[in-house]
C-alpha cells in the first residue's frame, strides 16, 4: 500500500457471533469500530463463514450483541464470495487479513495477523475440559506458523509464543487491551449505593472454573474464617465447567458461612449488575491461574476499587505497582495480601494506591491496541488519516 | 543458601487438590525427583517445589517468590510436561531411555518437539551417559550427566550386619521389580526364559516379581492382562507381590534378602533405578546390557542377556506413531541362557560381581559424584552465563 491509497482488509469477526459483549468480543467490537472509522480501508467481515456488511456489523456494535446475526442468517453470503469479490475487483493479491479467533492453517492473503489472548490451553491444559483443548490446539502452531504477524495480548503471551512456538520476535507486536470502562454507569451505581449502609465486602470476579481458581479462595477462609467477620465474600461468574461452586464449599466445610450469607455466590451477572458490585465492594479480589492479560482487573482499577491480584502470568502488566499481590497457589501469600490491603485501609494509605491505580488505568487504550495493530497489519506505511 | 525452584507435578496434579496423575512413569519420576531434591539439598540448595513455573513472569511475581540471583529452576518431569520458569536458569532432567528422540514440528505438538524443547533449556541434566549422547546426537549441546544420587538401602537400625540376610528357602531366586506402566512391554521374554530355565536348571528356580506404582486391586488384573497377552498357559515358580510406590529402604532390604540375583530384561532404559538399587545393596544383577544400565555397569559387573534391536510398538511408546523407535529386546532364549549362566556361577564369583557392580555405581551415583557433577554444573551455567 501506498500512502494515499486504498486497501482492502479481511476481518475474521467471530467473536462478535456472542450475544453479550464482554471480555473478547468486547475486544473485537472496539477494533472493530475504529475500522469502520477508517476511510481508506475496504473491509469484509467473515462471521463463521457469513459475509457480514459494514452495517449488520456497526448494529452489532451499537447493540454490543451478536444476537441480531442470528435471525434471518439467511440473507447472508457465503464468506467464499469474498474472495471471489476481491478476485474481481483485481485487489485480492493485495488484500490482507486479520483473526481474531480460530484461523485456517494455510495462508490465504498476502499479509495476515493473528490476535492470541493466551497460550493457557497448551501450557495449562489441565485447567480446560479437554474437548476444548483439543478443538483449541490441534493445528494451533500452524495458525501460528502461517501467520505474518501475531498480536499477543500481552507481553506474557508474547513470551509464551516465543518459548512454546519459537515464534522470532520480529514477528510479534504486543497489543495490550485498552481500558473502555463505562464511568457514567459507575457513577451511577456509586450514587445509588453513595447514601445506603453497605457491608463490607470481596469481590470475586469470574466464572467458576478451574482456571479462575476460585477454590483458592474458599481455602483461604476455610483456614482463616475470622475473615468473614469483617467482610462478606461475594463470587460473581457463571458456573462455567468443572466442580461446581456448591461443591467447592462443601468440600471445604464453608456451607454455614454459605446459609448465612457471608459467602455469596450471584452465579451470571450483567453489566449494570458487576458495575454495582464492584463500585460497591472494598476490594476485588482476582485469583486466577493464568491469564492473557486480565481485564477485570482493570475495570476495577478504572472505577477506583482496589484489586488483591494474582501475581501470575500477564496481571502484573495490568496492575503495575498499584495492588496487592499473591502467589495463586499459595493460601498464606492471598491472606498475607489481604493484611496488606486492610492495613493500607486503616491508615488510609489505600486512597492514593487507588488512585494512582485509576492514572494508571486510564494509560491503556484501545486506540493504542488498535494502532498497534494496524501498524502491524500495514508496516512501514502511513494509513491516511 | 541458593534456592532451587523445583517442578515435578504434571497435569492434574498442578490443580488445585488434584489427584496423583496416572501419566505413564509417573512413579519413577516421582522417585527421581525425591533422589535430586535429597541431592541438592545436600549440595546445599534450599528446595522449593513450584506446581507452576511458567505463570511466575514479571518482576513482581519473582520478588514475591524471593527469587534471588543464583537461585535456578529444576525440572524433574517427562519432557512433554516441562514448563519454564522465564527469568531463572531452566535445568531439566532428561531421563530418555530410546536411541532417537522427537523433532521438528507438525505433526507434533510443541511438547513433542523433544529435542526443540530440550534446546531451550539452559542446560539439560542427563541421567546417564547413554541419554547424553542420545540427546547431543540431536543438536542438543547444552548437556551434562548428572544422575541423581542413589543411596544403597540402608538397613533401619545401625546394627552391625555384615552380610545379607540370607533367604530360607532352597534353590535360587531372582527378583525382577517392574513399574506397572511397564506391562506394556513385552512379558513373553521373562516369563518364556525363566520357565525355561527352571526346566533346565540343576536347582529349584524361583521368580519374584515386584510391581510397583500400582495397588493390588488395580495391579492384578493388569498382570493378569500381560500374562495372558504372552501366551503362555502357566509358568510354575512365579511369586507376584505389589506396592503402590516405591518401596523404602527396609522394605527393598527384606525383599533384596529373598533373592539371589536381580533381574532386568528391560528392552530399553534411562536411568535403570530398581537395577541400582539392588547393585548398591550387594545383590548380583542379570540384565540387557541397554540404555543407562549399559553406561553405568561396566562388562563382567553383571550377567548380560543378549537382545536384538526391534520396533517399539505403539502401545509401549505413543511417539512410537510419529517417529521411527527401536529397543533392545531379548529373546526367550536368552534370557534363559543368562539365568543359567547365572545359576551356574559359584557364590564368591557372584559376590565378586556384585561387589565390582557396586563399586562402580558408587562411583557413578554416590554422593560424592553428585556433589563433584554439581561442581559441573556450577562452571557450566557460571561460564554461559546463565
Amino acid at each position: 500500500m501506498t500512502a494515499g491509497s486504498r486497501a482492502s482488509l479481511y476481518v475474521d469477526i467471530g467473536p462478535l457471533r456472542e450475544t453479550f459483549y464482554t471480555g473478547i468480543p468486547n475486544v473485537i467490537a472496539e477494533i472493530c469500530q475504529r475500522l469502520l472509522q477508517e476511510g481508506w480501508l475496504d473491509l469484509y467481515f467473515d462471521l463463521d463463514g457469513k459475509w457480514i456488511d459494514r452495517a449488520d456489523v456497526a448494529a452489532c456494535l451499537e447493540a454490543r450483541s451478536g444476537a441480531g446475526l442470528g435471525t434471518d442468517a439467511g440473507r447472508f453470503r457465503p464468506a467464499a464470495e469474498i474472495r471471489t469479490a476481491l478476485a474481481a475487483s483485481g485487489a485480492l493479491d493485495d488484500t490482507v487479513a486479520l483473526y481474531t479467533d480460530h484461523r485456517p492453517p494455510r495462508k490465504l492473503f498476502r499479509r495476515e495477523g493473528k490476535l492470541v489472548y493466551d497460550l493457557s490451553m497448551i501450557l495449562a491444559p489441565e485447567c480446560h475440559p479437554a474437548t476444548s483443548v483439543v478443538m483449541y490446539t490441534s493445528d494451533l502452531d500452524q495458525q501460528i506458523a502461517c501467520s505474518d504477524v501475531l498480536f499477543p495480548i500481552s507481553q506474557s503471551t508474547a513470551r509464551d509464543l516465543e518459548w512454546v512456538y519459537g515464534v522470532e520476535p520480529g514477528r510479534i507486536r504486543v497489543a495490550l487491551l485498552g481500558n473502555n470502562v463505562d464511568l457514567t454507569l459507575s457513577n451511577r451505581m456509586r450514587a445509588l449505593i453513595a447514601d445506603r449502609p453497605v457491608e463490607p465486602f470481596l469481590l470475586v470476579l469470574g466464572s467458576i472454573e478451574p482456571r479462575k481458581n476460585a477454590a483458592l479462595v474458599l481455602e483461604w477462609l476455610a483456614q482463616q474464617p475470622d475473615v468473614l467477620d469483617s467482610v462478606r465474600v461475594v463470587f460473581a461468574g457463571r458456573q462455567a465447567w468443572g466442580d461446581t461452586f456448591e461443591t467447592m464449599v462443601d468440600r471445604f466445610g464453608l456451607r454455614g458461612a454459605l446459609d448465612a450469607g457471608r459467602i455469596v455466590f450471584t452465579g451470571f451477572v450483567d453489566e449494570r449488575l458487576k458495575a454495582a458490585l464492584l463500585v460497591g465492594a472494598v476490594a476485588m479480589l482476582y485469583p486466577s491461574m493464568f491469564e492473557g492479560f486480565g481485564l477485570p482487573l482493570l475495570e476495577a482499577m478504572a472505577v477506583g476499587t482496589p484489586v488483591l491480584s494474582s501475581v501470575s502470568t500477564s496481571m502484573p502488566e495490568v496492575v503495575g505497582g498499584c495492588g496487592y499481590y499473591f502467589d495463586p497457589e499459595s493460601v498464606s501469600s492471598l491472606h498475607a495480601a489481604f493484611r496488606r490491603l486492610w492495613a493500607d485501609r486503616a491508615s488510609g494509605a489505600l486512597q492514593a494506591l487507588t488512585e494512582r491505580a485509576k492514572q494508571r488505568a486510564n494509560g491503556f487504550s484501545y486506540d493504542h491496541t488498535y494502532r498497534v495493530i494496524i501498524e502491524g497489519l500495514f508496516p512501514g506505511t502511513s494509513p491516511p488519516g | 543458601m541458593p534456592t532451587m525452584f523445583a517442578s515435578a507435578s504434571v497435569r492434574e496434579e498442578r490443580m488445585r487438590g488434584g489427584a496423583r496423575s496416572v501419566l505413564p512413569g509417573r512413579t519413577r519420576w516421582t522417585a527421581l525427583f525425591h533422589l535430586y531434591q535429597a541431592g541438592f539439598v545436600a549440595a546445599g540448595w534450599r528446595i522449593r517445589t513450584v506446581d507452576r513455573p511458567e505463570i511466575y513472569q514479571a518482576a513482581a511475581a519473582r520478588e514475591l517468590l524471593g527469587v534471588m540471583d543464583g537461585d535456578w529452576h529444576l525440572a524433574v518431569k517427562p519432557l512433554g510436561e516441562i514448563r519454564p520458569f522465564h527469568g531463572l536458569p531452566n535445568l531439566f532432567v532428561c531421563d530418555w531411555e530410546y536411541p532417537a528422540l522427537s523433532a521438528g514440528r507438525a505433526p507434533l505438538a510443541p511438547f513433542l518437539d523433544q529435542a526443540g524443547l530440550l534446546n531451550r533449556a539452559d542446560l539439560v541434566l542427563c541421567t546417564n551417559g547413554f541419554t547424553e549422547s542420545v540427546v547431543r546426537g540431536h543438536g542438543v549441546a547444552r548437556t551434562i550427566v548428572l544422575p541423581p544420587p542413589v543411596p544403597a538401602p540402608a538397613p533401619p537400625d545401625l546394627a552391625e550386619q555384615p552380610d545379607r540376610p540370607r533367604r530360607r528357602t532352597p534353590g535360587l531366586a531372582f527378583l525382577c521389580i517392574l513399574d506397572a506402566d511397564q506391562l506394556s512391554r513385552p512379558l513373553r521374554p521373562l516369563l518364556e526364559g525363566f520357565a525355561a530355565a527352571r526346566a533346565a536348571a540343576p536347582v529349584p528356580l524361583r521368580l519374584l516379581v515386584r510391581l510397583e506404582g500400582a495397588a493390588q486391586h488395580d495391579a492384578s488384573p493388569l498382570w493378569d492382562a500381560a500374562v495372558a497377552a504372552t501366551g503362555l498357559d502357566r509358568v510354575d515358580g512365579v511369586h507376584l507381590s505389589f506396592a503402590p510406590d516405591p518401596i523404602d529402604d527396609a522394605a527393598a532390604l527384606l525383599l533384596f534378602a529373598e533373592a539371589d540375583f536381580f533381574l532386568s530384561c528391560s528392552p530399553a532404559e534411562g536411568l535403570p533405578l530398581p537395577v541400582i538399587r539392588a547393585a548398591r545393596a550387594g545383590l548380583p544383577v542379570v540384565a540387557t546390557p541397554v540404555g543407562g544400565t549399559e553406561t553405568l555397569l561396566p562388562p563382567g559387573c553383571f550377567v548380560p542377556i543378549t537382545t536384538e534391536t526391534v520396533a517399539v510398538p505403539e502401545a509401549a511408546e505413543p511417539l512410537a506413531a510419529f517417529m521411527p523407535l527401536s529397543w533392545d529386546l531379548p529373546r526367550p532364549g536368552a534370557v534363559r541362557d543368562a539365568l543359567l549362566q547365572a545359576a551356574a556361577l559359584e557364590r564368591p564369583e557372584a559376590g565378586r560381581m556384585a561387589a565390582a557392580a557396586a563399586s562402580a555405581l558408587r562411583g557413578a551415583v554416590g554422593r560424592d559424584a553428585f556433589a563433584a557433577g554439581v561442581s559441573v554444573l556450577r562452571r557450566h551455567l557460571s561460564r554461559t552465563g546463565s
